[in-house]
């Protein structure tokens, strides 16, 4: 095997291997995303940080490594601003420097999970959705679209892909103008809730001072066992504690309310602790959070859909209207002994480059064939036949 | 000897089943391989003498053994191949009912049997054989003879009406395929003076159809005159033979389309099929090139129907 050969089967293996790194970072997003929203096992969010680390590290060394070659072909700039190199870029070293390397670092010195993920960085790991661009080549290979001629035309890719960028920006950009609207976010979120449980317990304990006053420690009991079950309609109260009680109310267990699985709760969601006078509050945030998120993951697979419609559909349309004609155009201009037609569909005949093609059929095939003369024939054997020949 | 020959038959299995030229017919294969060795000649002859190849013999020697080893397997596959269709997919009776009077169907047979053996075994006269060789084999005029005579239109028109042949579809399968297989007497060296490809003038390719006509139904009497004209001026343009004559005319047609025939290529993505294509860019040459215009135009209506 010669050395080009060699080097040309290690590129298309290095290629494959990218294209798996990208859907595998497609899925470890939703995971990550779903893992967030149904409270999966802490051990299952560590795998996941461990994969997004890798994939992140993938990026970051298929990037420095594409950035070095192209100082050897068409110069730097040229791969950072026309062959998507940027896309490279946010996709690699700012996802592993600001998210993936501090939750990697900060597990193995502290065996915690990083949880607070930037805004931000959060939003432009979806930019990796971006690079399903690439697995088109995964798809030709699959054969998904091997009813498209030229689906592997470079042509058709690039078109594809700068219209998955728009649409993939205009999503994230919409995202990102989500994400600033105060209301909307997490925190303002909490603040609201937190108001709102200061106005009910600040009135519970003012009820709690009048019974204290006029030692009425029966009602009071009795006052306590109303409002336990009015938490139960608040699936956000984990738990209500009772703390700084005067001694005479004498309550044999302090906590008033605690649901089932408190412990499970506590361990895999966030939550959010209020002390309110005679009260201590523990409340999940997880709902808030998964607003947030399930917006996130709605845009997400939005992109990921978006993208396989658009492949499937306007890759179809591209190609079957634009570069498949290019080709047999372009063919039947090289080669002298090419005489197909463009086939010319009616629905689309108007358009341009069936104008063209009409021409290519009507005038230029026809103008070829009367110049052309079979003078001497080539044999389609060539001597290399005979090379591997056993007598 | 004897090793000789079995290295040179394994050489031409070889060369034979290359994916090149797998899909050829005999015919378009031995073209294929002479031109190779044609091409290829002094290289060839140095690696013919190499020990894995011929070097008990010259290399000359081995290029006569190896063309005429692949001469006689041609020879004989096409002779078989035609002696089929004769025997079994053409229906001489139809000469009778043409020309409405008794004729011989075994001795027709047996006269074009020889005759087509004799067209086959000469190399110049095979060569012209295989467009024919291809019409027969992908039957393509019963595809074509049954939209025709389904549409009723133009075609059919000037074969029945115009020619004056009143016979059905499968009758004019028959009729068409003896006149096909007749066209390449022209081109058969011993019965003619000059033959049809060697001519430069107009006038002299009608000269030499004529004389070949009058050659062939001296060949062939029981077949009439009209026939034997049909099938050799299937080889001249529109514009020089007379308007009845339509399975001339249709005949032309498919034989320069089977000329430039390419099995096994495949319809291209955004490309019309290699017929359609074909047809679309001959009924724009019509003129040019002496193909009736209103036959190729059906024939490129009904392109994609006839496969």
């Amino acid at each position: 095997m010669s050395k080009k050969n060699k080097s040309n089967i290690l590129l298309k293996i290095l290629e494959g291997f990218i294209n798996l790194v990208i859907f595998i970072s497609i899925l470890q997003i939703l995971f990550e995303d779903i893992a967030l929203i149904k409270g999966f096992d802490p051990k299952l969010k560590i795998i996941l940080m461990f994969i997004g680390f890798g994939i992140d590290l993938i990026f970051t060394i298929e990037f420095i490594a594409r950035s070095i070659l192209s100082t050897k072909n068409r110069g730097f700039i040229a791969y950072f601003f026309y062959q998507y190199g940027w896309i490279d870029f946010l996709c690699s070293i700012p996802l592993l420097i600001m998210n993936s390397l501090p939750s990697f670092i900060l597990f193995l010195t502290t065996k915690t999970l990083y949880k607070s993920t930037v805004g931000f960085i959060k939003i432009i790991r979806i930019i990796r959705a971006i690079r399903i661009t690439r697995i088109l080549r995964i798809l030709r290979v699959l054969k998904i679209l091997k009813n498209l001629q030229n689906a592997n035309s470079k042509m058709a890719q690039n078109h594809l892909s700068q219209i998955l960028v728009i649409f993939i920006f205009t999503l994230l950009i919409s995202l990102i103008g989500y994400s600033f609207i105060s209301d909307f976010s997490v925190n303002k979120m909490i603040e609201k809730q937190v108001q709102t449980y200061q106005l009910v317990f600040l009135g519970y304990n003012q009820i709690i001072n009048d019974f204290h006053v006029n030692s009425k420690y029966d009602e009071l009991h009795n006052f306590l066992s109303k409002i336990k079950s009015s938490f139960l309609v608040d699936p956000k109260v984990l738990s209500v504690e009772m703390i700084n009680l005067p001694s005479q109310f004498k309550l044999q267990d302090n906590l008033l309310y605690k649901i089932d699985n408190f412990d499970h709760i506590i361990n895999n969601f966030s939550n959010y602790q209020l002390d309110i006078g005679f009260f201590r509050l523990i409340f999940s945030t997880q709902y808030f959070e998964n607003l947030k998120t399930s917006v996130e993951l709605l845009i997400f697979i939005s992109i990921i859909l978006g993208s396989i419609l658009f492949i499937f559909i306007y890759l179809r349309s591209f190609v079957t209207r634009i570069s498949d004609i290019i080709y047999i155009i372009f063919k039947g201009i090289k080669h002298k002994d090419y005489f197909l037609m463009v086939k010319i569909p009616e629905n689309y005949k108007d358009e341009e480059i069936f104008e063209f093609a009409k021409f290519y059929n009507d005038i230029y095939l026809p103008a070829k064939r009367k110049q052309y003369q079979k003078t001497e024939q080539t044999s389609k054997i060539s001597i290399d036949d005979l090379m591997n020949m056993d007598l | 000897m004897a090793q000789t020959n079995q290295k040179v038959d394994q050489f031409l299995d070889h060369l034979l089943s290359l994916p090149p030229i797998k899909k050829d017919c005999p015919i378009g294969a031995e073209q294929q391989i002479i031109t190779f060795i044609k091409t290829n000649l002094p290289k060839l002859e140095v690696s013919f003498t190499k020990p894995e190849f011929f070097p008990d013999l010259p290399p000359k020697e081995t290029i006569a053994y190896i063309l005429s080893t692949l001469q006689k397997r041609v020879v004989d596959q096409s002779i078989n191949f035609f002696k089929r269709i004769i025997t079994s997919e053409i229906d001489f009776s139809i000469l009778r009912k043409v020309r409405k009077r008794p004729i011989d169907e075994d001795k027709i047979k047996e006269k074009m049997i020889n005759l087509i053996t004799e067209m086959i075994s000469d190399p110049i006269c095979r060569s012209q054989m295989k467009p024919v060789f291809y019409i027969l084999e992908q039957k393509y005029i019963n595809k074509v003879v049954d939209l025709l005579f389904e549409r009723k239109a133009f075609t059919y028109n000037e074969l029945v009406r115009v020619q004056k042949c009143y016979i059905e579809a499968p009758e004019y399968v028959s009729y068409l395929k003896i006149l096909l297989l007749l066209s390449q007497f022209v081109n058969y060296p011993p019965e003619n003076k000059k033959i049809f490809i060697n001519a430069s003038t107009n006038e002299e390719k009608v000269q030499i159809c004529n004389n070949s006509a009058k050659t062939l139904v001296r060949k062939i009497p029981e077949i009439d005159i009209i026939e034997c004209k049909l099938a050799i001026d299937s080889n001249l343009p529109e514009n020089l033979i007379e308007i009845w004559q339509a399975s001339s005319r249709l005949l032309f047609i498919l034989l320069h389309r089977f000329n430039e025939y390419e099995p096994g290529l495949k319809a291209e993505k955004g490309a019309e099929t290699p017929d359609k294509s074909w047809y679309g860019v001959a009924r724009k040459i019509a003129k040019d090139f002496g193909y009736s215009k209103g036959i190729v135009d059906e024939l490129y209506l009904i392109a994609n129907e006839i496969r």
